[in-house]
C-alpha cells in the first residue's frame, strides 16, 4: 500500500516536469510504456515516460538515437506496429485518453488534432502526387471542404508557410522543389487543420544550416499565430536553446531530467545532461579536448538493474547499481532522476 | 601566404566541370555543372584545413580531386611543392598512399562481407609488399591506435556500433602511414556523445603522428573546433579563407556572416547574430553572374552582378572575395 502511494507520488512528480506555468493542459502523458516483443526478449523502447504540454508551449525531447524519443511520439499517435505495443500509461489530449480510443476515433485525431512533421520530406511526401493534392487531402478529410473553398484553404496554408506564389506551385511535384521548400510543404500539411499538438521529429536534420535557420524561425512565427503546442524531438541542444520553453532529456527509454530551458543549460543536475552539454563543440571556442561520455548506451533488451546511465557515469555510488533512482523535484521546476540529488 | 616550406599540400585554381549530356544515340553536351570553379588553398604540415559550406557547394568534389578520385578539368595539386600531374607513375603511387580518406557514413564505407582485419589490411596489401604476418601486426597496431582491441580483426562490421565503425574507417586510413587524411563529414552520422569521442581521437592522432587533415563539414562548430584554417565555400568557389579564429571573430563576407548567425547557439546565452539569409543556394549549372552570392546578399550593388570579385587580403592570413569592405 505504502509502496503504491510512493509510486503514485512519483508519477505526479514526473508529469509536472519542470512545469510551473498555469496555461491550459493540452497533452498529459503519464507513465507511458512501449515495449517490443521479440523472440529474443522484450525490448523496452519507452519505459515510463511522463510529461505535460501546455497550450502554446514548446517542449524539447532530447536524447541520442535509440533512446526512445521517436517511439514516445509514435505511441502518443498510436502508430506502434507489431511486435510493439503500448503496455501501460495514459495519454490525455484535453482530458481524453487516447490509449482508450478506437481505431476509428484515432483516425479523426491523427492529422487533425495531433500532427507530425517527419525528418525527411523526400520520404514523407508522396512523389507521384502534386503538393497541392497532398496538402488538400488533410483539409478535405478533416474539414470536409470541396471545390473552390478547398483550393482557397490550401493556398492560404501554403502562404502561411511562405511558399512563394502558392497558386502557381500547387501543381508541382515534390521533386520539383528544394529540400527546404519540401519541408515547408510537409509543415503546411501538418498545420492545415490547426492542430492542438504538433510533433516535429528531427524536422530540420536533413536541411542545410541557413535553410534550417529559416525553417525554425518560420515554425516559431506560425506557432505564435496558431497557438499550437509543440513537441520538438531533437538531438541538437542548439535547436533546444532556440526553440524550446522546457526540455526533457531522455536516456535508454526514460526521462532522466526535465527543466525549463535556461535552467537546464545553467544548472544541469543529471550527470548525463551535464556531460552531453559539455561534449558539444562551441563556436565561441573553449577547451581543446571535448568532454566525452565513455562507452555506449545500454541495450534496451538487457537493461542494467539500477540507473541506466550508471555504467557510463563518472560519479557512481553503490546505490546506482542496485535501484533506479526516483524522480525528485529540485528548485520547484526542475526534476531529475539521480541518486545524488535525492 | 605562409612560409612556403611548411606547406604540405596545395590546390591551385582547381576546377571540375561535369558535362550534362543529352540524347541517347547521339550524345551531346547540353551544359556544364561547375561543381568546383577555381578553388585555391594550402595546408601546412600537421595542421587542419576545414572546408565548410552548404550541400552542393562542391566540398566533396574538392576532396575527391585531392584524393585523385576525379580528374580536375583544370588547375593543379601540389604535394610537397611538386605538381602531381607531372609526377611519374611511381611517385604518383606514393602520393595516393600518402593521402587517405575517411568518409561520412560508416555503414556504407565498410564492406559488410569483409572481416575488420581484411578491411584494414586491404590498403596495405594493395600498396605495399609486406609479409602476411607484418600486415596482421600492422592491422592490430592501428586498431589499438583508434581505441579498439586487436581481437576485433576477426569480427565483421555489423558487430560494431556506428562510432566503432567510424574508428575502423579511421584505422583503415591510418594503416598505410599516410601524411594527409581527408575527412569528409567524419562525425555527422554519429550521436552527440560519440561525436566528441571521435573528434578527440582525431585530434590526439594528429598530435601523435603529425598528420595533416583536410576536414569537410557543414557544422561550423565542428570545423571551428578542429581547424587551424577555414575555407568557406559557396557554389563552387571559396568566398572567404583564412585563420579559423580570425574568421570567426571578424567575418568579412556576407555569406560567412549569414552562416555564422544561422549556426545554432550552444547555449541560450551565447551571442546570437540575427542575420538570417533568405533564399536558397543557386544551382551550379547556371550560377549567377558576377558574385555568386549576390542574389541572396543584402549589400548587393550593381557591380556584384557584373563583375566577379577576386580573393583579396584583409588581414594577414585572411582573404575574402567581396567587392566591399564589410564586417569587422
Amino acid at each position: 500500500m505504502l509502496r503504491h502511494r510512493e509510486s503514485e507520488r512519483r508519477r505526479r512528480v514526473d508529469s509536472s516536469l519542470g512545469d510551473s506555468s498555469t496555461g491550459r493542459k493540452v497533452l498529459d502523458v503519464s507513465d507511458l510504456k512501449t515495449y517490443f516483443f521479440f523472440r529474443e526478449g522484450v525490448l523496452k523502447a519507452v519505459d515510463g515516460v511522463s510529461f505535460l504540454l501546455r497550450e502554446g508551449e514548446t517542449i524539447g525531447l532530447v536524447g541520442e538515437s535509440g533512446c526512445g524519443k521517436t517511439i514516445t511520439c509514435l505511441s502518443i499517435l498510436r502508430l506502434i506496429a507489431r511486435p510493439g505495443r503500448v503496455v501501460s500509461g495514459q495519454v490525455l489530449l484535453n482530458g481524453e485518453d487516447l490509449l482508450k480510443k478506437s481505431e476509428r476515433e484515432m483516425s479523426q485525431i491523427r492529422g487533425r488534432r495531433i500532427t507530425m512533421i517527419l525528418q525527411d520530406p523526400m520520404t514523407s511526401l508522396n512523389p507521384v502526387l502534386t503538393i497541392g493534392n497532398q496538402v488538400a487531402e488533410a483539409i478535405e478529410i478533416h474539414q470536409r471542404a470541396r471545390g473552390n473553398r478547398l483550393w482557397e484553404k490550401t493556398v492560404e496554408i501554403l502562404r502561411l508557410v511562405r511558399i512563394p506564389s502558392p497558386e502557381m506551385r500547387l501543381g508541382d511535384y515534390p521533386h520539383q522543389m528544394s529540400g527546404g521548400m519540401r519541408q515547408r510543404v510537409a509543415g503546411a500539411a501538418a498545420l492545415s487543420c490547426r492542430p492542438e499538438v504538433l510533433i516535429a521529429d528531427e524536422c530540420t536534420t536533413s536541411l542545410d544550416v541557413t535553410i534550417q535557420a529559416q525553417y525554425l524561425n518560420l515554425l516559431k512565427e506560425v506557432q505564435s499565430q496558431l497557438h499550437v503546442a509543440m513537441i520538438f524531438v531533437t538531438h541538437d541542444f542548439g535547436i533546444v536553446a532556440k526553440m524550446c520553453d522546457r526540455v526533457a532529456v531522455m536516456y535508454a527509454g526514460k526521462i532522466v531530467e526535465g527543466a525549463p530551458m535556461k535552467e537546464l543549460f545553467h544548472n544541469p543536475l543529471h550527470p548525463y545532461t551535464a556531460a552531453l552539454l559539455r561534449s558539444v563543440p562551441k563556436l565561441e571556442g573553449g577547451e581543446k579536448w571535448l568532454t566525452t561520455i565513455e562507452g555506449q548506451p545500454p541495450s534496451l533488451m538487457n537493461l542494467p538493474l539500477g540507473c541506466r546511465f550508471a555504467p557510463r557515469c563518472s560519479q557512481i555510488e553503490d546505490r546506482c547499481l542496485e535501484e533506479y533512482p526516483p524522480s525528485v523535484i529540485v528548485n520547484k521546476t526542475h526534476t531529475v532522476s539521480c541518486w545524488r540529488a535525492v | 601566404m605562409v612560409s612556403t616550406s611548411n606547406i604540405l599540400i596545395e590546390a591551385k585554381n582547381l576546377r571540375k566541370h561535369f558535362a550534362i549530356t543529352q540524347g541517347f544515340v547521339k550524345r551531346k553536351v547540353a551544359g556544364w555543372i561547375k561543381a568546383v570553379d577555381g578553388v585555391s588553398f594550402s595546408i601546412n604540415r600537421g595542421e587542419t584545413f576545414g572546408l565548410v559550406g552548404e550541400s552542393g557547394c562542391g566540398k566533396t568534389t574538392t576532396a575527391r580531386l585531392i584524393l585523385l578520385l576525379d580528374q580536375p578539368t583544370s588547375g593543379s595539386i601540389l604535394f610537397r611543392g611538386e605538381d602531381i600531374s607531372t609526377l611519374p607513375k611511381t611517385s604518383l603511387r606514393e602520393y595516393s598512399i600518402s593521402v587517405q580518406a575517411v568518409f561520412q557514413d560508416p555503414y556504407g564505407s565498410l564492406d559488410p562481407r569483409m572481416k575488420v582485419g581484411d578491411i584494414i589490411s586491404e590498403p596495405l596489401i594493395v600498396t605495399q609488399t609486406l609479409p602476411r604476418q607484418a600486415v596482421i601486426e600492422r592491422a592490430k597496431e592501428v586498431l589499438l591506435d583508434v581505441g579498439l582491441g586487436p581481437e576485433s580483426i576477426n569480427r565483421f562490421p555489423h558487430q560494431f556500433s556506428g562510432g566503432q565503425r567510424q574508428r575502423i574507417a579511421v584505422a583503415r586510413a591510418l594503416a598505410p602511414e599516410p601524411k594527409v587524411i581527408v575527412l569528409d563529414e567524419p562525425v555527422s552520422a554519429l550521436d552527440v556523445s560519440i561525436r566528441a569521442q571521435l573528434m578527440n581521437l582525431l585530434k590526439a592522432l594528429q598530435e601523435r603522428l603529425g598528420l595533416t587533415y583536410l576536414l569537410i563539414a557543414h557544422d561550423l562548430a565542428v570545423i571551428k573546433h578542429m581547424s587551424n584554417c577555414i575555407g568557406v565555400m559557396y557554389v563552387g568557389g571559396l568566398v572567404e579563407y583564412g585563420d579559423a579564429e580570425e574568421i570567426y571573430q571578424h567575418p568579412c563576407h556576407p555569406y560567412t556572416v549569414g552562416l555564422l548567425s544561422a549556426a545554432l547557439p550552444a547555449s541560450p546565452d551565447a551571442p546570437t547574430r540575427e542575420v538570417i539569409l533568405s533564399g536558397e543556394v543557386p544551382s551550379p549549372i547556371n550560377p549567377p553572374t558576377g558574385c555568386r552570392f549576390h542574389p541572396r546578399c543584402s549589400h548587393a550593388k550593381e557591380i556584384c552582378s557584373d563583375e566577379e570579385p577576386v580573393l583579396r587580403k584583409v588581414a594577414p592570413n585572411h582573404f575574402v572575395s567581396c567587392h566591399f569592405e564589410l564586417g569587422g
